[in-house]
């Protein structure tokens, strides 16, 4: 599903690319910032998709241990519609 | 029966009895423990006590924390260290409620639960990888259990309470 998803977020802005995190407008830049403060790591890859965007945030190290203040902070921070958590990223569809 | 073969049964059976006998405190305490725990709950300073206890007669006899419940050194008993696997069944009613929250909020069921020395750990297998934000929420709401923290490998989900 994750990867349907993302192919079909790819062929909107009609190239094979992700979108560059400086067209987006503010209030997703803004978003991804939040995030990658929260999850201490870096956002790599954007895409545009029929549902909304996606974000790929590459952390650190490998985490798949969060406390329960991260996920606090995750609902009181900007509105997203999925979470996915992986070994080195953590992807978020809003 | 002459009196030698007597004798020889006599000193094999008291051999047995002193073996047996060197376990019985550590298998006294065990059934403490458990008993302590339905009773007062896996953090409460009954079965602290108790386990200071066991953790001497283990260090007398020489036992491992693994050998407590008989566990083998498989991966997954080694990568969460310090904890022993339990039956969700027979742990304390507030734990088994968590557990059913989460299982239910991940649409999963559970696998299994391990008490540690920071608290309990369960794991459940959830029906997907991909978590909306509605069930992150419900995870912080009011009236949710506490817990520790959240592990997600894949579509298992290991939380610490």
């Amino acid at each position: 599903m994750n990867k349907i998803e993302t192919s079909e977020a790819v062929s909107r802005t009609g190239s094979s690319s992700t979108i560059d995190l400086d067209e987006l407008e503010r209030k997703p830049r803004l978003s991804i910032k939040y995030w990658e403060k929260l999850f201490k790591g870096k956002a790599e890859d954007v895409f545009d998709g029929i549902h909304g965007y996606i974000v790929y945030i590459r952390v650190s190290t490998i985490q798949k241990r969060h406390q329960s203040t991260t996920f606090e902070y995750l609902v009181k921070g900007p509105n997203y519609r999925w979470i996915e958590f992986e070994d080195k990223y953590v992807k978020i569809g809003f | 029966m002459d009196i030698n073969t007597e004798f020889e049964k006599i000193i094999a059976e008291s051999e047995t009895l002193t073996e047996k006998s060197k376990y019985l405190k550590y298998s006294n305490l065990l059934l403490a423990k458990l008993q302590a725990r339905d009773k007062h709950g896996a953090d409460s300073p009954e079965v602290k006590k108790i386990n200071q206890e066991l953790r001497k007669e283990m260090k007398k006899l020489g036992i491992e924390d693994w050998e407590i419940v008989g566990e083998d050194r498989s991966p997954k008993t080694k990568e969460i260290t310090e904890a022993s696997e339990v039956d969700i069944k027979s742990m304390d009613k507030k734990a088994q409620l968590s557990i059913k929250y989460w299982t239910k909020l991940f649409k999963g069921r559970p696998q299994t639960a391990f008490d540690g020395i920071h608290g309990l750990i369960a794991v459940i297998e959830a029906s997907s990888e991909r978590h909306t934000s509605d069930t992150i929420a419900y995870l912080s709401k009011g009236g949710a259990p506490k817990y520790r923290w959240i592990e997600f490998d894949g579509e298992v989900i290991s939380i610490g309470f």
